[in-house]
C-alpha cells in the first residue's frame, strides 16, 4: 500500500472519529433539549388542569365532589393532537375524571401514584416513556399543600421521535458530505507532502541504474530469497549500535552524509565489489 | 537527512491534520445550528401557542366577570409569572386590536406591538407571535409572546466544552497516529536503508532490509538495494565456496540476513490506545461503584467503595514479579496479546456488574491483564534500547501513558454522561482489542524478544534498609500515590459531583491533571537532566503535591479543585522524574554490584502500594471528616513527608557509599 495513501487513510479515520464523536454529542444535546421543550408544553397544560383543581378544592370541596375538572381534561385533550388522555386521580389512585369519559374502578399504577405524590409542593414534574408515549404526572394539592390526588396526562412521542430522527439524519448526511469534500481534499496534500521523499528515491533509483551493472539489479535468485526466509530474525540485531531504529555508526566517514551521498558511496563500493569479483572469478 | 525528513513530514501532515480537523469540525457546527434550527422553531412555536391559550382563557373569564379592559389589575405580574418558568420566552403582552400595548412584562419597552395573527414574525432573535383573545365573538385584544428564537442555538453552545475536548483529544490521536505512521513508513525504514548502505560501503553486503517503504519509489528502491546485495553476497559466497575460502575478495560471504531494527515506537500506539482504553472510566470509577453498592458485610460504605480501586492496584503489585517471569519466557509480543484477553473479559464483565463484589472481581481480571501489557512494555522497551537510550524509551511509554489520560479521561466522561457509565467499558474492550491487532500489526511476529530479566528476590532488604532509597520512598513515592490516586482518582469525582458538577465536567477537571503533566513534564525533565541535580525537583514535587490539596481545608469549589489538579500534576511532572533519576543515582553510586532494574522493580512495588492503599486511607477519612478534608488531610501528611525530606537531606548527601 503507498504511504500517501497509508496516512491518507489514517487521518481520515482520524477524522471520522471526531466528527461522529461530535454529531453524537450534537444530537444528544438537541435530543434532551428537545424532549424537555417538548414535556414542558405539555406540563403547561397540566398544569392549566391542576390550577383549575386546587382552585376548587380553595373553597373547600373534596376532590371526588368537583365537576369542572372532567370538562377540563376532555378540553385539554382536545388542545394537542398528541394527547392520547387526560386523568384526575385521587390519592390512591382511583380516576375521578377522565378525558375519555369515566369508567367504573379505573385506577392508576400505585407506585407511578406514589412517584407522582412524592413530588410534594416542588416545581419537578414526574415522566416516563412507556412504548411510543409519554406519560407526564404532577401532584395536586389541598390549601394545607398535602397532596390529595394526581393529574396523569399522556401524549403520542412518535412526532418527537420522527424529529429527532429527522435531525440525527440531517447531521449525518453532513458529516458525510464534509468527510467526503475533506478526502478529495486530503489525498492530493498529503501526496504533496511525500513528493520529497518520492523524489528522493527515484534520485536514487536512477543513481543505481547508472552506477550498477545490470546483473546487480536482477532478481535475486530462488536460492537467495529461500535462505532469506528461512531466516527467523529472532536473533539480536548484529551489533549493539543497531538499535533502537538508530542509524548505526560504523565507522563510515562521509563528508556528505545525506541519504543520495551516501548511496553514491554504497554503489561505488558494490561495483567495486562486482568488479574484485568478476576479476577473481577471471583468475 | 532521515531525521529532518521525518520531522519535515511530521510537522507538515500534523499540521494539515489539525487544519483537517478544525475545517471539518466548524462546518459541521455550522450545519448543526442550520438543523438544529430548523427542527426546533415549530417547537418553539407550538409550546408558545399553548401558553397563549392558557393565558387567553384566563383573560376571557375576567372580561366575561366584568372586568374593564383597562382595570385589570395585577395583569403584568399574572404575564410575568406565566412565562417566567419558561427560559425560552422573553416577553408577554397584551395589547388592542391595533397592537397598542395594555400591559406586559418588565423589559418591554414597545409601545406598539406587530400584530401577526397566524404568522409569526423572527426579528432581533426573538420570535413573534400574536393571538386573538375573543369574549362572546368580539375581538377584545391580542396576546403578545416573544420567544427566543435562539434557544436551541444557546443550548448547544452548553457543549462547546466537550467538542473543545473532543477536538483536543482527537488532535492527540492525530499526533500520536501521525508520529507513529511517518516513523514506522519512512524513518525507520530510512534507518534501515541506511544501515544497509553503510555497512555495503565498508565492503559489508551481508544484510538486506526487512520490509517497509510500500508499493512506491522507496519500496522500489529498497528492492534495488537488497537486489545488490544479495547479487554481491551470493557471488561472493559461491566464489569462497568453489576456492574453498581461497578467495581474497575482502567480501563477507555470512549468509545474508534480514535487518530489522526494533523501536520503541513499534509499541507506542497499541500502549497508547490500551491506555485509552484503560482511562476512559477513571472519572467516574468510584461514583459506578457507589452506583452498584448494597450493603456489604457490614462494612462501612466509604470502605466498600474504594475495594475496586484498591483490589486493582494490589492485584497490579502482586502479579507484576509474575508478568515479568511471563515476558522472560514468552516474549514481549506475546505476553502482551496475552495481556489484552484478561483486560478486553475485565472490561465488559465490569460494565456488566450489577453489585461491587462483582466490579471488585473484574476490576481485578483487569488488573491481571495491566499488569502483563505494562511488564510486556517495558521489557520491550528495555529490549530494544541500550543504556543510553533507556530513559528516552520510558519517556516514550510515559508520554503515550499521559497522552491516553488527557484523551481518555474526558472522553470517557463525556460519554458516559450520554449512555451512562456500563457501555463505557464496552468501548474500553473495543480499544483493548484495537490495540491487540495494533501489537499483531505493528510488532512483527520475527521481533520476538525473549530475554532474561533480572529478578527482585533479595533486593527488598537492600531496599528497606538503605536509608536513601527508604526516605525516597517513604517521603515522596508513596505519599505521591496515596495522594493520587485517594485524592485525584477516588474522592475527587465525589467531591465534584458533591459540588453539582456534572460527568463531563467531573471529567475535565481530571483531564487537567494529566494536561499539567504533558505539557510541564518534558520541559522540567530536561532541566533536571541539565542540572543534574534531582534533589530540589523532588522536594518542590512533594511540597507542590501536598499543598495542593491543603487549599481543600479552606475552600472547596469547582476552581479551586481544578487549580489543585493542575497543581498536582505539575508536582508530578515535577518530582516522579526526578525522583526516577534519584533512584538510578542512589543505584550507581550505592549498589554499583545489583543490577538497577532489581532495585527499580522492587521500588515500584512498593510504590504501587502506595496507590492501592490511597483509596482505602480517603474514604476511611472521608467518612469522618467529608471529601474535602479528606483530601486536604492527606496532602498535610504529603507536605510534611516533603518537609521531612527535604530536613533529610544533607545528612544523606553526606552518607558514604557503600558496597
Amino acid at each position: 500500500m503507498a504511504l500517501w495513501f497509508r496516512v491518507t487513510f489514517a487521518i481520515w479515520l482520524v477524522l471520522i472519529s471526531a466528527l461522529s464523536l461530535s454529531v453524537f454529542l450534537n444530537h444528544a444535546k438537541f435530543d434532551s433539549t428537545y424532549a424537555e421543550l417538548s414535556r414542558s408544553r405539555f406540563q403547561v397544560l397540566a398544569q392549566d388542569v391542576r390550577g383549575a383543581v386546587e382552585s376548587g378544592l380553595e373553597l373547600g370541596l373534596g376532590l371526588g365532589e368537583l365537576r369542572s375538572p372532567q370538562q377540563m381534561v376532555e378540553r385539554t385533550k382536545a388542545d394537542a393532537a398528541e394527547i392520547r388522555s387526560v386523568v384526575v386521580a385521587d390519592s390512591r389512585g382511583v380516576v375521578l375524571f377522565d378525558s375519555d369519559g369515566i369508567k367504573d374502578d379505573k385506577t392508576l399504577p400505585a407506585e407511578q401514584v406514589a412517584a407522582i405524590v412524592a413530588l410534594g409542593n416542588s416545581e419537578h414534574v414526574w415522566s416516563m416513556t412507556v412504548g411510543g408515549e409519554v406519560l407526564l404526572g404532577l401532584p395536586i394539592l389541598n390549601p394545607f399543600q398535602v397532596p390529595v390526588g394526581v393529574i396523569a396526562l399522556r401524549y403520542d412521542a412518535s412526532r418527537l421521535v420522527a424529529v429527532k430522527d429527522k435531525a440525527l439524519g440531517d447531521m449525518l448526511e453532513a458529516m458525510l458530505i464534509i468527510v467526503a469534500v475533506l478526502t478529495v481534499a486530503t489525498a492530493p496534500l498529503v501526496m504533496w507532502t511525500f513528493a520529497g521523499v518520492r523524489r528522493t528515491f527515484l534520485t536514487m533509483l536512477q543513481a543505481a541504474a547508472a552506477a550498477l551493472p545490470a546483473e546487480a539489479l536482477a532478481e535475486p535468485s530462488a536460492q537467495a530469497v529461500s535462505e532469506l526466509a528461512d531466516d527467523d530474525g529472532a536473533a539480536p540485531p548484529p551489533t549493539s549500535d543497531m538499535r533502537d531504529g538508530q542509524i548505526p555508526n560504523v565507522g563510515v566517514d562521509v563528508a556528505d552524509d545525506t541519504l543520495e551521498a551516501e548511496f553514491s558511496a554504497f554503489a561505488r563500493s558494490a561495483a567495486g565489489a562486482l568488479e574484485r569479483l568478476h576479476a577473481a572469478q577471471s583468475r | 537527512m532521515s531525521m529532518r525528513l521525518e520531522r519535515r513530514l511530521s510537522f507538515t501532515l500534523v499540521g494539515l491534520a489539525t487544519l483537517l480537523l478544525i475545517v471539518a469540525l466548524a462546518a459541521l457546527s455550522w450545519s448543526t445550528l442550520r438543523v438544529v434550527r430548523a427542527e426546533s422553531l415549530p417547537e418553539l412555536q407550538r409550546k408558545s401557542a399553548t401558553v397563549a391559550r392558557t393565558l387567553n382563557r384566563e383573560i376571557v373569564r375576567a372580561l366575561e366577570l366584568g372586568v374593564p379592559l383597562d382595570g385589570m389589575v395585577g395583569m403584568q405580574d399574572f404575564l410575568r409569572d406565566a412565562i417566567q418558568p419558561h427560559v425560552e420566552f422573553r416577553y408577554a403582552a397584551f395589547s388592542d386590536a391595533d397592537g397598542t400595548v395594555r400591559y406586559a412584562t418588565e423589559g418591554l419597552t414597545d409601545k406598539i406591538m406587530p400584530v401577526t395573527l397566524d404568522q409569526p414574525v423572527a426579528r432581533g432573535g426573538i420570535i413573534h407571535s400574536s393571538y386573538r383573545v375573543d369574549s362572546n365573538g368580539t375581538q377584545m385584544g391580542i396576546l403578545h409572546i416573544g420567544v427566543d428564537a435562539e434557544y436551541f442555538t444557546k443550548k448547544l453552545t452548553d457543549i462547546v466544552f466537550d467538542i473543545g475536548v473532543t477536538l483536543m483529544a482527537s488532535l492527540l490521536i492525530t499526533f500520536e497516529v501521525i508520529l507513529i505512521l511517518v516513523a514506522l513508513s519512512v524513518t525507520i525504514p530510512i534507518n534501515n536503508i541506511t544501515a544497509v548502505i553503510r555497512r555495503g560501503i565498508l565492503g559489508r553486503f551481508d544484510f538486506v532490509v526487512d520490509g517497509g517503504g510500500g508499493s512506491g519509489e522507496m519500496g522500489r528502491f529498497i528492492k534495488a538495494l537488497n537486489s545488490v546485495v544479495l547479487t554481491i553476497n551470493g557471488q561472493a559466497r559461491a566464489m569462497a565456496a568453489q576456492m574453498g575460502g581461497a578467495a581474497s575478495t575482502a567480501l563477507a560471504t555470512d549468509r545474508p540476513r534480514r535487518f530489522w531494527a526494533a523501536s520503541t515506537l513499534h509499541i507506542r500506539l497499541p500502549v497508547f490506545i490500551f491506555f485509552f482504553a484503560a482511562e476512559l472510566p477513571r472519572s467516574f470509577l468510584p461514583l459506578f461503584a457507589k452506583q452498584v453498592y448494597r450493603p456489604l458485610w457490614g462494612w462501612p460504605e466509604g470502605l466498600a467503595l474504594a475495594l475496586p480501586m484498591s483490589g486493582f492496584m494490589l492485584t497490579a503489585v502482586l502479579l507484576t514479579p509474575v508478568a515479568g517471569r511471563l515476558v522472560a519466557r514468552f516474549g514481549s509480543r506475546s505476553v502482551f496479546l496475552m495481556g489484552l484477553v484478561p483486560s478486553a473479559i475485565g472490561f465488559v464483565m465490569i460494565g456488566l456488574s450489577t453489585s461491587l463484589i462483582d466490579m471488585t472481581v473484574w476490576r481485578c481480571v483487569n488488573a491481571a491483564g495491566l499488569a502483563m501489557i505494562s511488564m510486556a512494555s517495558l521489557g520491550y522497551i528495555a529490549d530494544v534500547t541500550t543504556e543510553q537510550t533507556r530513559a528516552q524509551g520510558m519517556a516514550s511509554y510515559l508520554g503515550a501513558y499521559v497522552a491516553a489520560g488527557v484523551c481518555g479521561t474526558a472522553i470517557g466522561a463525556i460519554i458516559a454522561e450520554r449512555i451512562g457509565f456500563g457501555p463505557v467499558f464496552f468501548l474500553s474492550a473495543v480499544a483493548a482489542v484495537l490495540s491487540a491487532v495494533l501489537v499483531y500489526t505493528f510488532l512483527p511476529a520475527h521481533s520476538r524478544t525473549v530475554h532474561k530479566r533480572p529478578t527482585a528476590k533479595g533486593h527488598f532488604r537492600a531496599v528497606l534498609t538503605n536509608p536513601s532509597l527508604m526516605a525516597l520512598q517513604l517521603l515522596f513515592a508513596l505519599p505521591i500515590q496515596v495522594l493520587t490516586f485517594g485524592y485525584m482518582f477516588f474522592v475527587a469525582p465525589f467531591l465534584l459531583r458533591d459540588l453539582g458538577l456534572t460527568q463531563s465536567e467531573i471529567g475535565r477537571v481530571i483531564m487537567t491533571y494529566y494536561l499539567a503533566i504533558i505539557l510541564i513534564g518534558p520541559v522540567v525533565a530536561r532541566q533536571a537532566d541539565k542540572l543534574g541535580r534531582f534533589q530540589p525537583f523532588i522536594i518542590f514535587g512533594a511540597v507542590i503535591s501536598g499543598a495542593s490539596s491543603v487549599i481543600l481545608l479552606y475552600h472547596a469549589n469547582m476552581w479551586v479543585t481544578v487549580a489543585s489538579a493542575v497543581a498536582l500534576g505539575v508536582s508530578t511532572a515535577v518530582g516522579t522524574p526526578a525522583a526516577g533519576g534519584q533512584l538510578l543515582k542512589i543505584c550507581a553510586e550505592q549498589f554499583p554490584q545489583v543490577a538497577s532494574g532489581s532495585i527499580i522493580g522492587v521500588y515500584r512495588i512498593i510504590e504501587r502500594i502506595g496507590g492501592a492503599a490511597g483509596p482505602l486511607i480517603a474514604s476511611a477519612l472521608a467518612a469522618h471528616y467529608g471529601y474535602a478534608e479528606a483530601s486536604g488531610l492527606i496532602g498535610a501528611a504529603v507536605l510534611v513527608a516533603g518537609l521531612a525530606y527535604a530536613a533529610a537531606t544533607p545528612f544523606l548527601n553526606r552518607r558514604p557509599a557503600a558496597g
